[in-house]
């Protein structure tokens, strides 16, 4: 229980909140998060914290602008990863553990074709790739911090 | 139903990620009824998120901008977007931001944001400055040009500054637009805001939520 919560903390949980981060932090405040945010009572909060952040609007480009959604896409498939582990239903597996791929390139994909709202981002679409291939390397037996939870499973 | 407590977590983990897709999105429509074109995108702005001078000097207004065309992070004004190439060279941009006094005080106005841009372009020249009209605004402008040498190479870069006074309660705005020797429609700083994909954007910009 203790490897599966580390697990859901390290793979999981960070990078939510890092791609969270980024996007109250740094990005344009006219997203539809801020509106919950003043429906919520908290826009001083926001207000607050963005001007103490304000120096990481000099961040890279891509870090702003394209590693939250691989983040979020990197945990999505770290959930997959921990909730199938071990399973021996092959189709199903493959359907959710691809299902962060799919859905993260798919929507760049759709927006080069004219299909979903929004600008194609080549770098975009390059950490949508990334994401999925390094949650599953990044939890695999291969590497030494998930060797133990591995073979607890 | 063999693994459905399996299932049951991994809809949940979609669902977690397109709520995130749309808390992300970003709020075009307002209360602004001008229908925006298939190929455009529709900004409006709104005053969350904004701190100190922007939020003392928020006004409200909108644009269409194209749908090809990028918001990138700019803390000195309301919002900013642009057009870049391939190899990541600036083509266009538009950004705006706050002018607080009346029509008379503009050209006083012109000249200072004039001379402070004088500070971050190479070579800089201004090269007209008058009275002008965007949509139903009256307001005045500056134009003018740079030329920047990099370890890339050197280019050309025009400018246009459309300041658009306080109405009554309402703050007016700061229009910036840049073009560069990088795009092939504008060839000049008279060109900025007349060819090119800036147009449609002036054409669109509407004070008002």
């Amino acid at each position: 229980m203790k490897r599966k919560l580390f697990f859901f903390t390290v793979h999981i949980l960070v990078p939510l909140l890092a791609g969270g981060v980024v996007y109250v932090c740094w990005r344009d405040p006219n997203l539809l998060m801020f509106k919950w945010f003043g429906a919520l009572g908290l826009e001083r909060s926001i207000e607050s914290l963005r001007a103490g952040t304000a120096a990481g609007q000099g961040l890279p480009h891509w870090v702003l602008y394209s590693l939250p959604d691989g983040l979020w896409v990197y945990a999505l498939t770290a959930l997959m990863i921990l909730l199938w582990r071990g399973t021996k239903s092959l189709p199903a597996k493959a359907f959710w553990l691809s299902l962060g791929l799919l859905l993260g390139a798919g929507a760049e994909l759709g927006q080069l074709a004219g299909l979903l709202p929004g600008a194609f981002d080549r770098v975009d679409l390059i950490v949508c790739l990334i994401a999925p291939a390094a949650a599953l390397v990044l939890t695999s037996r291969r590497v030494p911090l998930n060797r133990s939870l591995n073979e607890a499973s | 139903m063999k693994h459905l407590k399996n299932h049951l977590f991994s809809i949940t983990g979609v669902v977690v990620l397109l709520f995130l897709a749309l808390a992300t999105t970003p709020t075009n429509n307002n209360n602004n009824n001008r229908p925006s074109t298939p190929n455009t995108t529709r900004y409006a702005n709104s005053r969350s998120g904004f701190s100190g001078k922007l939020a003392d000097n928020y006004v409200d207004f909108s644009f269409d901008y194209p749908n090809s065309w990028k918001r990138v992070t700019d803390s000195s004004n309301f919002v900013k977007v642009e057009n870049k190439s391939a190899s990541g060279d600036t083509i266009e941009n538009f950004a705006v931001g706050w002018v607080s006094g009346p029509s008379s005080l503009l050209p006083q106005l012109a000249q200072q944001l004039s001379e402070q841009s004088s500070r971050g372009f190479p070579e800089y020249k201004k090269v007209s400055e008058g009275e002008v009209k965007i949509g139903p605004y009256e307001g005045y402008e500056f134009r003018f040009s740079s030329h920047m040498k990099t370890a890339e190479g050197e280019g050309d870069i025009w400018g246009r500054v459309v300041l658009l006074p306080s109405e009554g309660s309402r703050k007016g705005a700061a229009l910036v637009m840049l073009a560069s020797s990088a795009g092939s429609d504008v060839h000049g700083p008279e060109d900025v805001g007349e060819k090119g994909e800036l147009p449609i954007i002036l054409n669109s910009f509407r004070f008002g939520p």
